[in-house]
């Protein structure tokens, strides 16, 4: 591989591990506070985009405003989700896993009505152009996603491991009736763990708009992918989510250049497939499941 | 201070405590003995809000707390050390106790009473940056039961602290018990290993399936003969 085409390729795991790891913690931290898997969580992702495509595409509004307009927004659904699906079926996980089911395909039925579901919808760049790095042209729109990302990871690393909430939050994911004893609002905590859950993938969704095509079904691919990422990290660990975002980041790029995308997603999941075998717990996994 | 009156409480349905009455002064030692099963940890897991009672009630200084939720029997000033210790085991010694603080605000009182936990386990301000897992159980048990002191309580309940625990680690807890109780801390103490419980203990409840059988003080119980063969191991 020649060096431009190899920094290329390095810089595009870079980006889409950065969304991996936004979209995947996402997923993480809620199954680690309520042990429930959330099955919506790549609907949160495509509204984010589509509040873009909304404000931005049609509404004329700067792309960073409607950017940081969509992590409110999703955060308030996945709020919603906490309150209004896992709340009501703590007590029964299938049920919680079939109602988020049931929510994503009434996100994509809700976006297709609002906005067609025909032809992807075409977000433009706002930052047009390239940028030259060791002979290698990336789009710069795609660059900005790097620092963006990072500095998120960071701050949710402050986050959990440098505030009172945060340890809660940690507290609650390991031991929840060990977090009540210690005076833990279980539900305020579940709460803002969806906030931060969906903040996180609006986010990401919204970064994406103007790369991918815009469509009610474009979370589909982006949670499966979540969700072999959370695995291979460990279900409830963040710092496993993250690490296997890039992991399988780079799989997933270095395999398309080297190879195509279909062979890229096969060694993905074959990945996935040996790290269950060899530690079903995953990288960062405590407890073998 | 804490008093129970005809406690009901079921599992799926299946009765578990059938009426149980029990009663807590300031300042005491209360032991509760009895079998595996017989309800101790349920009575326990009623009082600190985990599980909830069918009937009766619990009040602390006169108001109710049956039916309150962890949280507010925790800001009440009940805290719990729970049986197997419940440590948060990725977590780091010292984060576990900071989140034994959950409930306050009060960033000097956490600061002292951080030390003072400290200063009762040298053990554990060795080891604070160590995640919690790594510890040995008589560690373990000494963190659960700092991390229930940050809370700042003035009723600590604690299930099955010597569980475990090698036989010099027991007499440890033996004398934190002591150490808490003489500077002001009341405390409920479930036991299987009686003898322990009794001798430790101002007054003490035998509880058998369900319900209060026996109660008196720790010695007169340590020396009535039905106890001894049943619960000392002695004929």
């Amino acid at each position: 591989m020649e060096l431009a085409t190899f920094v290329q390729t390095l810089a595009n795991s870079l980006v889409l591990g950065s969304i991996y790891a936004l979209v995947a913690i996402g997923l993480s931290l809620a199954f680690g506070v309520m042990r429930m898997a959330n099955f919506a969580h790549g609907e949160f992702y495509m509204v984010g985009a589509y509040v873009v495509y909304a404000l931005y595409a049609l509404a004329g509004w700067p792309f960073y405003a409607a950017v940081a307009v969509a992590v409110p927004v999703v955060a308030v659904l996945g709020m919603l989700t906490e309150r209004l699906i896992f709340r009501p079926t703590k007590s029964n996980t299938l049920a919680g896993f079939m109602a988020t089911a049931g929510l994503a395909f009434i996100l994509q039925v809700l976006a297709g009505q609002i906005w067609g579901v025909g032809l992807a919808k075409q977000v433009p760049m706002p930052i047009v152009g390239a940028t030259e790095i060791f002979g290698a042209l990336i789009s710069t729109q795609r660059l900005t996603i790097i620092p963006i990302a990072f500095a998120t990871l960071a701050a949710l690393w402050v986050f959990l491991y440098r505030t009172k909430w945060g340890r809660g939050m940690r507290a609650c994911s390991i031991d929840p009736d060990a977090a009540a004893l210690q005076g833990i609002d279980i539900r305020k905590m579940s709460l803002l763990t969806m906030g931060l859950s969906g903040a996180s993938a609006g986010l990401a969704g919204a970064l994406m708009s103007p790369i991918y095509s815009v469509t009610p079904y474009m979370g589909h691919g982006v949670v499966l992918i979540a969700f072999i990422v959370v695995i291979i990290g460990g279900m409830a660990s963040v710092e496993g989510a993250v690490a296997a975002a890039f992991i399988i980041g780079f799989v997933h790029t270095f395999g398309t250049t080297i190879w195509d995308g279909i062979t890229a997603t096969m060694l993905g999941v074959a990945f996935m497939a040996v790290i269950l075998v060899i530690r079903p717990q995953g990288l960062f996994g405590q407890n073998p499941v | 201070m804490l008093e129970i009156k005809n406690l009901k409480v079921s599992y799926d349905k299946v009765e578990v405590l059938h009426g149980l009455s029990l009663n807590v002064n300031e300042g005491e030692v209360v032991a509760l003995v009895g079998a595996n099963g017989a309800g101790k940890s349920t009575t326990l897991r009623a009082v600190s809000g985990l599980v909830r009672a069918d009937a009766g009630t619990i009040t602390l200084d006169g108001r109710r707390i049956d039916g309150a939720s962890a949280v507010d029997v925790t800001r009440a000033g009940i805290a719990h050390v729970p049986e197997g210790r419940r440590v948060f085991a990725e977590m780091s010694v010292k984060e576990n106790l900071l989140v034994g603080a959950f409930q306050r605000s009060d960033k000097d009182g956490i600061a002292r009473d951080l030390a003072s936990v400290f200063e009762r386990f040298p053990r554990l301000e060795e080891r604070q940056i160590q995640m919690s897992g790594t510890l040995s159980g008589g560690e373990q048990q000494m963190l659960a039961i700092g991390r229930a002191l940050m809370s700042d309580p003035s009723v600590v309940l604690m299930d099955e602290p010597t569980l475990g625990l090698a036989p010099l680690m027991c007499r440890q807890i033996v004398k934190i018990v002591r150490e808490l109780n003489s500077q002001g801390k009341t405390i409920v103490l479930v036991e299987q290993n009686a003898r322990m419980a009794l001798s430790v203990a101002d007054r003490a409840y035998v509880i058998e399936k369900g319900e209060i059988s026996v109660t008196g003080t720790g010695q007169e119980l340590l020396h009535n003969p039905d106890i001894k063969k049943a619960y000392l191991g002695i004929a």
